[in-house]
């Protein structure tokens, strides 16, 4: 063996299992502060939405843990994640998005649907800009398609029903995660180096974070939310 | 250069009208959590929501600028600089306690009663500036300053209270009635012979109808009661539906109110025209346009589901219409031959 063969060989046994070795960063977004209480939503003006009373699912908290946080990878990625070919679906059900928080990536394709037989209008905004603002009057209408074309929250609403909301978190690198109920999160595939990670919620806005993800072990990040917060 | 000053400021509130309406359009209301500052700075960086929500708040800086200027100038001209000084201790004073206010409540969640307390003695000094100034001219400015100054505290509070409805509307009412304010200052310059006489009960009743209808207006889109009847002419299929929720009936009255406007405005423009040449017989006709305009608009709204663009030409045909009214009133003099009988119109011509 020659000393350039062994030189590929070394490089190649440590390149090969650290992008093999790519970690995860885990953890939790905790809720110190007195939870709202979740308010009644103000359907009655559709009889078809009135028919199932709701309450406001902007903030939910069990056991001390916010659930729908965004936690995302903002700084320290190196690569541009590839598109997954599956779509993200935001649906419309018993005049609600559904899920209230979901994550896509920078090319993926995202569909909107109406499960409801009453129109939504899919109003959606990056910023202050709208994406897109179409009309689905039941639920025979075909699925609306767009391409997540920037990184950034896409704002979901429907002005026939005002309470309506949802969001897709996008991202160019995927390194990123939405809170379950339990609060905990868990972004997977990160290979090790220093991140500047994001949790984002709604109501409470962002809180960010350093994490260094080291090879071998899943890399742990901790958010705090006290309620107080007044981020958009 | 007061009545320069004056249409300044009441083309700067038909700006800052547009610009809120694109706040509240794209939902950028909160975009700033705090008031007066946004972020704790008077700079933020401007991207986003921020950006829209930030420049609504210099414009409305800008305005009030422009309105004290206003207010010295008409004060100095009537030989009483001093109540100008006194109108500015009072300002500061309401300004001084609104924005000690606005920090407190944004770190606290409590609105200190001293505020409100310092704020209730500031404007009862601005209305003693008010009683004591010489002339209309300065008594209008003084009250613009105040109503100015009232109208930086409903943004404030709808900020700091996270988008109240009633304060969303005031806001806005508010916004109308200081253009008003700011358009009779410019145009009272004009020599009372040389105005055109007209049926001001008549006008006065329009122009009431047309601001009834602007918050008429302003509740329906703040209570997001815009689009519960997405068929038209129609609403959910009747003229005006039965057994529905109260939102539906707000919507509708919106609907219904326009069509007196119309018919109101009509009758105010054929009157005043037929009696009138230049300015005023041109204002006269621009006010059907405008309704037409605005009902077009209206329409528009609603088929592309509140898009940013109709939804705030919209906003802004109501204020022109107003403004447009407004002018005529101040254009005018009462013609009480005019008041009494519509064929007396030819004679007066």
């Amino acid at each position: 063996m020659t000393c350039s063969r062994l030189l590929a060989v070394a490089a190649a046994a440590l390149i090969l299992p650290a992008a093999a070795m790519a970690e995860s960063i885990e953890g939790a977004v905790d809720f110190s502060g007195k939870a709202p209480t979740p308010g009644k939503l103000h359907r009655e003006a559709d009889p078809f939405c009135a028919k199932k009373p709701m309450t406001d699912p902007a903030v939910l908290v069990k056991g001390g843990k916010l659930q729908n946080v965004w936690v995302h990878v903002t700084k320290g990625a190196k690569e541009t994640a590839k598109p997954p070919a599956t779509s993200v679906e935001m649906d419309q059900k018993d005049c609600m998005y559904e899920p209230r928080m979901t994550t896509a990536v920078v090319g993926q394709k995202i569909q909107a649907k109406n499960g409801d037989p009453v129109l939504h209008n899919v109003h959606t905004y990056l910023g202050a800009s709208t994406l897109f603002n179409k009309g689905m009057p039941n639920d025979k209408a075909a699925p609306i398609e767009y391409t997540a074309k920037d990184e950034g929250v896409i704002k979901w609403k429907c002005d026939v029903h005002p309470w309506m909301r949802g969001f897709i978190g996008v991202s160019k690198s995927g390194l990123q995660a939405v809170t379950g109920a339990d609060g905990s999160f868990k972004i997977d595939n990160v290979p090790p180096g220093k991140y500047t990670v994001e949790a984002w919620h709604e109501k409470y806005g962002t809180k960010t974070q350093e994490v260094t993800v080291e090879a071998g072990k899943p890399a742990k990040a901790t958010f705090k939310y006290d309620g107080t917060e007044k981020g958009t | 250069m007061i009545r320069r000053l004056a249409a300044a400021a009441a083309v700067f509130t038909v700006v800052l009208i547009v610009a809120g309406g694109v706040v509240t359009n794209t939902d950028s209301g909160l975009a700033c959590p705090d008031w007066p500052t946004c972020f704790g700075s008077a700079i933020p960086r401007m991207t986003g929501n921020v950006a829209v929500e930030h420049t609504h708040r210099l414009i409305a800086t800008a305005v009030g600028l422009c309105t004290v200027a206003l207010v010295v100038l008409t004060l100095r001209r009537a030989r009483q600089g001093w109540l100008a000084g006194a109108l500015a201790g009072f300002s500061t004073l309401i300004l001084a306690a609104s924005f000690w206010a606005g920090r407190v409540k944004h770190v606290s969640g409590e609105l200190p009663a001293l505020s409100v307390a310092l704020v209730a003695a500031g404007y009862l000094g601005c209305a003693w500036v008010i009683a004591r100034a010489r002339d209309v001219d300065g008594k209008l400015a003084a009250g613009a300053l105040a109503v100015v100054m009232f109208q930086g505290l409903l943004g404030g509070l709808t900020v700091l209270y996270r988008l109240p409805t009633l304060v969303l509307v005031m806001h806005l009412g508010t916004s109308m009635v200081f253009m008003a304010l700011a358009l009779l200052l410019a145009f009272r310059l004009h020599e009372v012979e040389a105005r055109t006489a007209a049926p001001r009960g008549l006008l006065w009743v329009t122009t009431a109808a047309i601001y009834l209808q602007i918050l008429l207006g302003a509740t329906v889109r703040h209570t997001g009661a815009g689009l519960v009847c997405v068929d038209l002419p129609y609403c959910r299929g009747a003229l005006w539906p039965a057994g529905v929720h109260p939102m539906v009936h707000l919507h509708m009255a919106h609907r219904a109110f326009a069509f007196v406007v119309l018919a109101l405005v009509c009758w105010s423009a054929l009157r005043i025209a037929r009696a009138s040449r230049g300015l005023v017989r041109a204002l006269a006709w621009t006010g059907p346009a405008l309704v037409v305009v605005q009902i077009a608009l209206g329409v528009i709204t609603i088929l592309t589901f509140k898009d940013l663009v109709p939804l705030t030409a919209h906003l802004l045909a109501g204020a022109l219409l107003l403004a447009d009214f407004v002018a005529l009133l101040a254009l005018t003099r009462h013609a009480p031959a005019l008041e009494s009988s519509p064929a007396a119109v030819g004679v007066a011509a």
